[in-house]
This record gives C-alpha cells, sequence and structure tokens, in this order.
C-alpha cells in the first residue's frame, strides 16, 4: 500500500490543528499518519495510545501521529517504508512554503497527494499587506491543491466570498471547501469527495436564533459565567465582544458542545457589530433566547461606553492567543 | 622560535598561590589603562598584575617562566558565534574552495577547480580500509566552478567500488557516484523532484534538495548532527587552541533544555578543557517541547549549573535564512534581479511570544538577523517587549547583522542592543554579494562595522564555524581590509581599524556574553585567558594579520599548545589561499 503524501499548510493560526484533529476523528478506518511539529497540538489524550516513542505514537484505530523535532528525511524515510499506511499528512510551520515538503510525494513508498491550504477568511485581508508576511501568505496559497476556508461561520457572506475569490486568484484550479469549526470529514480533504456542506455556510441552521448587541464594554469572566449557566437547549453562541480589559481586542466568545471559549481575534474594526448570536433547540427554543438575552445583557455589559481603539501594539501582541477564561 | 613552543596541554597547573610572570616580547592588553607590557603574572587561573619585570616582582616572590619570551601576547580571542558541531565536520573529507585548517593541524589547501576535487578524494579514498564503507566530503562550492559539473561520472572517478557522497557548501545539495546511486535504487525511473537527469534521462548523481538527497541517507550512515559528542567538543575547542580563541560559543544547542539536557556539555567541559564555551539554547519553534515560557524556566534552571569553563543559560532565536541562499529576508528594493522574498524561520507572532518569555524569564537573547527585514523585525518586537517589560542591561544581540541600516543601528543603540557582524561574509561571499545577491551598492553597506560602531552600537565580529573557518585573526583582517577573493574592497567606507577590530574579538564578544568582567582583556582579577601570537596584528599590514601565526592559547593559567606546526614558519610565506585567488 502505498501512502498518499498530503501538506497542510497555512499560516500561523489559520486553523491546521483543528483541521489535524477533525481529520483523526473522521479517519473513518482509513490509516492516516499524520506529522506535526508537537505533539502538543493533537488531542491524542482522547484517543487510545497503542505504543509510543519520543517521536511517534501508534494509535489504536491505526492512525500514527509523529513529531517532526529532528531531521524531516528521518521522519520521512520511516513512513515511507512502512505498508499499512493509506495517507501521510504533514503539517507546515505557519511560514513554511508547502512545496518544499511536497517534494516527498514523489518519494519511494510514497504518492503526491493534494497540497491542503487553510486560510482564515476573518484574517486573509489582513494578513496579505502585512509588510512581513505578505508575500509569503501568498505563496503558501499558490500552491494549493484544495484550499479550505475557515472560521466562515464568523464573517460576512460577503467576506467569505471575498476571500474565496482573493484565493482562487492566486491559486486558479484549487478546490473550495468551507469549515466552520475544522469540521471538515477526511473523505473531503483526502479523497476528492465532493464537500456535502451546504454551500453558503454562514447562516444559522434550523434551529432557532437570536441576536444579542451588546454594546459598549463587557465583563468577559461575568458574560461567560452567565453563558455557563443556560440550559442545554441553548445549542450554540458565538459573537464578538469588547472586554472592558482589552478593548482594543476583537474577543472572540463561543459556547459550544457545553464549553464557553475566550479568544483574541485581532484587533477591533470600525465595523465590527459587538453581540452574540444565540442558537436554541427544542420545543422552548424561544424562550431560552429570550431569558439568555435578557440575562446576557444585564449581567455582561459594565455600562462603560466603549470609543477609541487600543493602541496598534498592544493588538498586534495578542493576536490570536488564546485567553485563560474567567 | 622552537623555544617559544608552548608545552603540552596535558602539562600540570602551576600551584594555586604561586605567582608566576610571562615576559613576552609584547603584552597587549586591550586594558587602556595599561596599553601594552613586557610581562604578565598570573597566580592560580587569574591575573595579578601587568608591567615590567621589575614591577611585577612587587607582587611578592615570583616565578619567571620565558616559554613566551619571544611570542606576543593578547588576551584570549572571544568567539561570540560559532557552533560546537563543526567539531565533527572533520570526520569527512574537506573539498571547499577555501583553505581550511582541521583541528589536528592538518592544513587542507582549497581546491580550485574540479579536478583538484577529484584528487583529494582519489587520496582519501585510497586512505580508507574497509572497503564498502561510503567515503563522505563536504564543503564543496561549485559557485566557483563555472561551467564544470561535478557529478557521477567526474565522482565515478574517485571509486566504482565504494559509494562516495560529497555534500555542497549549501547544504541544499549532494553529488554521488554511480555505486551510491545503485545502492540506493535510483534510476532513470525515479521520479522524485530533485533528482538531477541527464537528455537521456538518467541520472546524474545530484541530488537537490532534502526528498532527493533522503534517498541516498541510509548509505551514508552518518549520527545526528545535532547531538553533541564528546569528541566534537574536543576537536571543537581544539581548533579555538589553533586560532587564538579561549571562549567559544555553542549558539544553537536544542539540548540544554531538552530531555538530553546539558550533561554531555556538563562531563566534557572541565577544568583542563582548553576553552572556555557558552552554550546557548536554541529557542526557535520546533527546537522546543511546549511553549517558551516553560522553556524560559528550564534554561533558567540550567544556567545555575554554569561553572568556570561553561555558560549555561543564554538563548539564541532565528528569524530568516541566509543572503547568498536568497532566504534572508530583505527589505526594499530586495534581491538584485526582483528574486522573491526570502523565508521566515519563525512567524512574527510565534517570535514575539518567544521574545517576551526569555526577556521575562531573565535571559539574554541573540537572535540571528542575515536580512534587514530580520533586524527590522527584532527592532520593532524588542522596543514593544521592553516597553512592556524594562529590564536594564540586557544585552540582547543581532547576530549576523549583516544588513541591519544606519537607520536600524541608531535604533539599535536607544534600545541597547547589541550587534555581532559577520565579517568574514566580505572573504567568503563578498564577490558574490558584489555581482548575484544584492549588487554593488548594498554590498558596500553590509557587515556595517563602522556604523555600528560610529552610532554607539557595541559590536562583535564572527566567523559562524563550521559556517566559515574559527579564526578570529582572519575575522579582524576581512573587517579591517574588506577586501574580497577577486581582490576589489567591498565597501571602503564600512571598513574599521585594527584597534576596532581587536576590541571587537575580544572585549567586544565578552560583552555580549556578559563575560567582560571575567574575560577579554588582560586585566588585574580577570581569567588568564591569553593568545600566543608569534607577531603583533598591530605592527604588520592589514593584509597580513591573518596569516600570523598563532602558537596556542593560556586558559586559566593552563598551557594548550597549537597542532598547526606546519604554519608556525609560515608567517613570512606568501599566502596560499590569497595568492591564488586573484
Ligand atoms: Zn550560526
Amino acid at each position: 500500500m502505498t501512502a498518499r503524501l498530503s501538506v497542510l499548510g497555512g499560516y500561523l493560526g489559520a486553523g491546521k490543528t483543528t483541521l489535524l484533529n477533525g481529520l483523526l476523528d473522521t479517519a473513518g478506518g482509513r490509516r492516516i499518519a499524520v506529522v506535526v511539529n508537537d505533539f502538543g497540538t493533537v488531542n491524542v489524550d482522547r484517543r487510545l495510545v497503542r505504543s509510543a516513542t519520543a517521536d511517534t505514537l501508534e494509535l489504536s484505530d491505526g492512525c500514527v501521529c509523529c513529531t517532526l523535532r529532528g531531521e524531516v528525511a528521518d521522519v520521512m524515510t520511516r513512513l515511507a517504508r512502512r505498508d499499512d499506511l493509506d495517507h501521510v499528512v504533514v503539517e507546515a510551520s505557519g511560514v513554511a512554503d508547502p512545496a518544499g515538503l511536497a517534494t516527498w510525494g514523489r518519494f519511494p513508498g510514497l504518492a503526491p497527494g493534494p497540497t491542503i491550504v487553510c486560510v482564515d477568511v476573518t484574517r486573509i485581508t489582513r494578513w496579505r499587506r502585512d509588510p512581513y508576511v505578505g508575500d509569503l501568505v501568498e505563496r503558501q496559497l499558490a500552491r494549493a491543491d484544495v484550499l479550505v476556508l475557515t472560521r466562515t461561520d464568523l464573517a460576512a457572506a460577503e467576506t467569505v466570498a471575498a476571500a474565496e475569490a482573493a484565493c482562487l486568484a492566486l491559486a486558479p484550479g484549487a478546490r473550495v471547501v468551507r469549515s466552520r469549526g475544522g469540521d471538515v470529514p477526511a473523505a473531503v480533504l483526502l479523497d476528492d469527495v465532493a464537500q456535502d456542506l451546504a454551500p453558503a455556510p454562514v447562516g444559522i441552521d434550523p434551529h432557532r436564533s437570536e441576536s444579542v448587541a451588546l454594546q459598549g464594554l463587557v465583563d468577559v469572566p461575568r458574560l461567560v459565567a452567565r453563558l455557563g449557566r443556560t440550559p442545554a437547549t441553548l445549542v450554540r453562541a458565538k459573537g464578538f465582544v469588547r472586554d472592558a480589559r482589552s478593548p482594543g481586542v476583537r474577543t472572540l466568545v463561543q459556547l459550544a458542545g457545553g464549553r464557553v471559549e475566550v479568544t483574541h481575534a485581532g484587533p477591533w474594526a470600525a465595523d465590527d457589530v459587538p453581540g452574540l448570536v444565540l442558537v436554541a433547540a427544542g420545543p422552548d427554543a424561544r424562550a431560552v433566547l429570550a431569558s439568555t438575552a435578557s440575562g446576557l445583557r444585564a449581567t455582561a455589559l459594565t455600562g462603560t461606553a466603549s470609543s477609541g481603539t487600543a493602541p496598534s501594539d498592544t493588538v498586534s501582541r495578542t493576536l490570536g492567543a488564546p485567553l485563560p477564561v474567567a | 622560535m622552537s623555544t617559544s613552543t608552548p608545552t603540552p596541554a596535558a602539562a600540570p597547573a602551576p600551584a594555586p598561590d604561586e605567582i608566576v610572570v610571562y615576559p613576552a616580547r609584547l603584552v597587549r592588553t586591550m586594558d587602556p589603562a595599561r596599553p601594552v607590557a613586557e610581562a604578565v603574572a598570573v597566580r592560580g587561573d587569574r591575573v595579578v598584575a601587568v608591567g615590567t619585570l621589575d614591577e611585577l616582582r612587587a607582587y611578592g616572590p615570583v616565578t619567571v617562566d620565558d616559554r613566551y619570551a619571544d611570542a606576543v601576547l593578547l588576551p584570549g580571542f572571544v568567539e561570540a558565534h560559532s557552533h560546537a558541531m563543526s567539531g565533527s565536520s572533520w570526520d569527512k573529507v574537506y573539498v571547499g574552495r577555501f583553505e581550511r585548517t582541521s583541528p589536528d593541524g592538518r592544513v587542507w589547501p582549497g581546491c580550485e577547480d574540479v579536478a583538484a576535487v577529484v584528487d583529494r578524494l582519489r587520496a582519501a579514498e585510497a586512505e580508507l580500509d574497509d572497503p564498502d564503507a561510503p567515503l563522505l566530503a563536504w564543503g564543496l562550492d561549485p559557485i566557483y566552478f563555472p561551467g564544470e559539473e561535478l557529478a557521477a561520472r567526474e565522482l565515478d572517478r574517485v571509486s566504482t567500488t565504494r559509494p562516495v557522497h560529497v555534500q555542497h557548501a549549501s547544504g541544499h545539495i549532494v553529488a554521488v557516484n554511480s555505486t551510491m546511486l545503485r545502492l540506493a535504487g535510483v534510476d532513470r525511473g525515479t521520479d522524485v523532484e530533485g533528482v538531477v537527469k541527464d537528455a537521456a534521462g538518467d541520472p546524474t548523481g545530484e541530488l537537490q534538495e532534502f526528498a532527493a538527497m533522503g534517498l541516498v541517507m541510509a548509505h551514508v550512515g552518518a549520527g545526528n548532527p545535532m547531538v553533541t559528542t564528546p569528541a566534537a567538543l574536543r576537536a571543537f575547542a581544539q581548533d579555538a587552541v589553533n586560532h587564538g580563541a579561549t571562549t567559544l560559543t555553542d549558539l544553537g544547542s536544542v539540548e540544554v533544555a531538552g530531555p538530553a539536557g546539558p550533561a554531555t556539555y556538563l562531563e566534557t567541559v572541565d577544568e583542563t578543557f582548553p576553552a572556555r564555551l557558552s552554550v546557548f539554547h536554541f529557542g526557535s519553534a520546533g527546537a522546543l517541547s511546549g511553549p517558551p515560557r516553560e522553556a524560559a524556566a528550564r534554561i533558567a534552571a540550567a544556567r545555575e549549573l554554569s561553572t568556570d569553563r561553561l555558560q549555561l543559560g543564554h538563548v539564541k532565536l532565528m528569524l530568516d535564512g541566509s543572503i547568498q541562499g536568497f532566504t534572508a529576508r530583505l527589505m526594499e528594493p530586495g534581491y538584485l534581479g526582483g528574486r522573491p522574498n526570502g523565508i521566515w524561520a519563525m512567524a512574527p507572532h510565534e517570535f514575539e511570544e518567544a521574545l517576551t518569555a526569555f526577556h521575562v524569564a531573565g535571559l539574554l537573547v541573540h537572535v540571528h538577523c542575515n536580512g534587514d527585514q530580520a533586524t527590522q523585525l527584532f527592532v520593532e518586537t524588542l522596543e514593544r517587549v521592553l516597553t512592556a517589560h524594562p529590564r536594564p542591561d540586557h544585552r540582547h544581540t543581532v547576530t549576523h547583522s549583516q544588513m541591519t541600516t544606519p537607520a536600524q543601528y541608531r535604533r539599535m543603540a536607544a534600545l541597547g542592543m547589541c550587534a555581532n557582524i559577520f565579517a568574514n561574509h566580505v572573504w567568503a561571499w563578498g564577490d558574490q554579494h558584489m555581482d548575484v545577491t544584492v549588487g554593488p551598492d548594498r554590498a558596500a553597506r553590509m557587515n556595517a562595522a563602522r556604523t555600528a560602531l560610529d552610532t554607539g552600537v557595541p559590536i562583535s565580529l564572527h566567523c559562524d564555524t563550521p559556517v566559515t573557518p574559527l579564526a578570529p585573526l582572519e575575522t579582524v583582517q576581512h573587517a579591517v581590509t574588506r577586501q574580497t577573493p577577486s581582490g576589489r574592497v567591498m565597501g571602503e567606507h564600512e571598513r574599521i581599524t585594527v584597534g576596532e577590530a581587536l576590541h571587537a574579538v575580544t572585549l567586544g564578544g565578552a560583552y555580549m556574553l556578559k563575560l567582560d568582567h571575567e574575560v577579554g582583556s588582560i586585566e588585574p582579577g580577570k581569567y588568564a585567558d591569553l593568545a600566543v601570537l608569534a607577531d603583533d596584528p598591530m605592527a604588520v599590514e592589514p593584509d597580513r594579520i591573518g596569516r600570523i601565526a598563532v602558537l596556542g592559547t593560556v586558559v586559566g593559567g593552563r598551557h594548550h599548545a597549537s597542532t598547526v606546526h606546519a604554519t608556525v614558519t609560515a608567517s613570512s610565506a606568501p599566502a596560499p589561499a590569497l595568492a591564488g585567488a586573484r
């Protein structure tokens, strides 16, 4: 069995790690070896590890996880010699040109697979304009056989469409896959199976939803605590707010799977609308939405109007950094 | 001259309370309070005083040791950017364009054409006993052999039975012979990018980039070059003895904060080790497991294990690639001929996170910046980090600093940064910088030691061995003359004086390692670390400085002899590398 080698590229924070974890989750009998820079990025704690060495974890479902800590050639030649793998997916570093690793696809024992490049649609315009990394981000995009647009659920439909058009201009032949939370099945990425997601994933699914405007500065720990007390039928909440502690930053608050997550997602932009979209299911969805919305407004707003923006250096220092919740 | 040959390294150190006075032809101290002297008095591992013999007798009963009576003594040189793994390069055959001396004292003349490379390899092949052992070579730089090829056809003249493997100096290409191709199963059917083929479709033996190079890797049998061995450390230190360096750096070890820890260094660098060694931990992404903050704590803990000879606890980060490899990050107007810009070794955001963590932990950070955009990113990032976390006397250093601009030097001065300038590039790739990489205008501004000093930025000059030879006197010569192998001067304005260059490779290097209170000048109370030279660098023509014979070193009062006997008398003979390259 000759494994197909795919390189997973994209700038730092574009969603590669989420995508890799999704691949392992949806391997569905495919034996996939993922090669990552650091074990820490793969959720191995929820998988059964059959055996482990310093740089290789053999998982009980036949998948393998390797780190690139030593020489790339060591790892690649070792994987090429194995005959029990269907796919090798190599995570390129956030600043790497995926083409370098893709040359391993013609190494004996491996076959070339698609180069997959992740694009964060909420940040791609800014990265392309960045004086330090703009050229490299475009070089990465140009290598794509598959473009995975990530965070499409956090952007307006026009933003997603514009990002897609811009990326396709750089990688004209690429297949475009839209991802909401890294939820792209292995079949879509690795087997050229057409994406079964709706083509315009920006809208909210058939559940009932409501937008809560949160104009002004927000007490994020209290917001998080309040979201944590909502009934299970509130299936999702997501949106940007201005944290009273760092008002210049877009603070992304998400509730999914019963967990609340807070991250920084770049500087606050003049046209950003602060607030959360709530999604509820079940017969009393309407009541749940109403009580959650009023509860959030009552507990989270600090009463301080927000104005101006923080100095830009504060912003760039916290870009994409996960924040402790509470 | 024979009377001044230092005693072998095995000689016992003098009794710790005995004062030994070493008269010399000249003692040049690099200490302006007493810039020159007749003799130096040493007690144990420290300098007591410099002065005349009579003055030194005033310090109590002294023993006069005449071994350096004909020599010139300088402070031992400080090489602030070098790599310990250079000590293991010499397990392979050197086929580079310029003369080099291996730590065992053997002089390897530069190979001036392909025929010389083949001859060198044939001679080495004849010395191998095991008929199946591969013949491994390094340092080939075909940029100097335009129009000539070196691949399987040429290497088959070396052996048709033994695999031959020649690494290019770039590290990105190897050349192998037909036996190696056959062993590795590389033939016309091999469809791997980077396997160069001739018009008939057969592989030529040139393998480009890592996938193609990986095809033959199993038949090379090389150990992991990232792992430091005691033998490599000792060869590295002997190389230092042979060139007058008494303080070395291993700039970018992955071991100190890794699972291996600093054990190899601690075991090998004892009080008989013939150099001091400062090990910088490589803190860039991929070299660390876990977040920088955790690595910073491990590195800070390792610092506590430091000894007189071994300094642990500094950090190296890397931002871009190399200029001659077109991988350095340049600002406008970029590379000559509009080639695409280079690559980042770390994303700016990752860099800021790492620099912040190491800075906040109180560690000293040297950052590899070849291109001016890399320097720019370092300067801008450090300004933010220092604004958020002020810290006196950090001495964070731009290492290589090859394209740092005057405006950047002014900002560096304001931020308290140092520059370790890659002066050897003027010689090693100066002609390529003028003609191929950035053009004559920007080349004239490269490695701007004059500008750095004029703007008040503390500097040192370095070799980055194994990239260029560890030889501080040659480095001094390149910074002073700025002459390229073709005989051109690469930017007269950036020349510095011999005195400034000597300061840079002694106190200058010591300062950016935070060792200037212990080494870098011959000064009462400092370590008795000396370079024993056959001539005074201030007294010879600048283009002869690099050819001054080094007789050995003194490290903490212990004597270490050079193994290079062949060149002891060479200071008056024409320099082969210089003469041959016109
Ligand atoms: Zn280096």
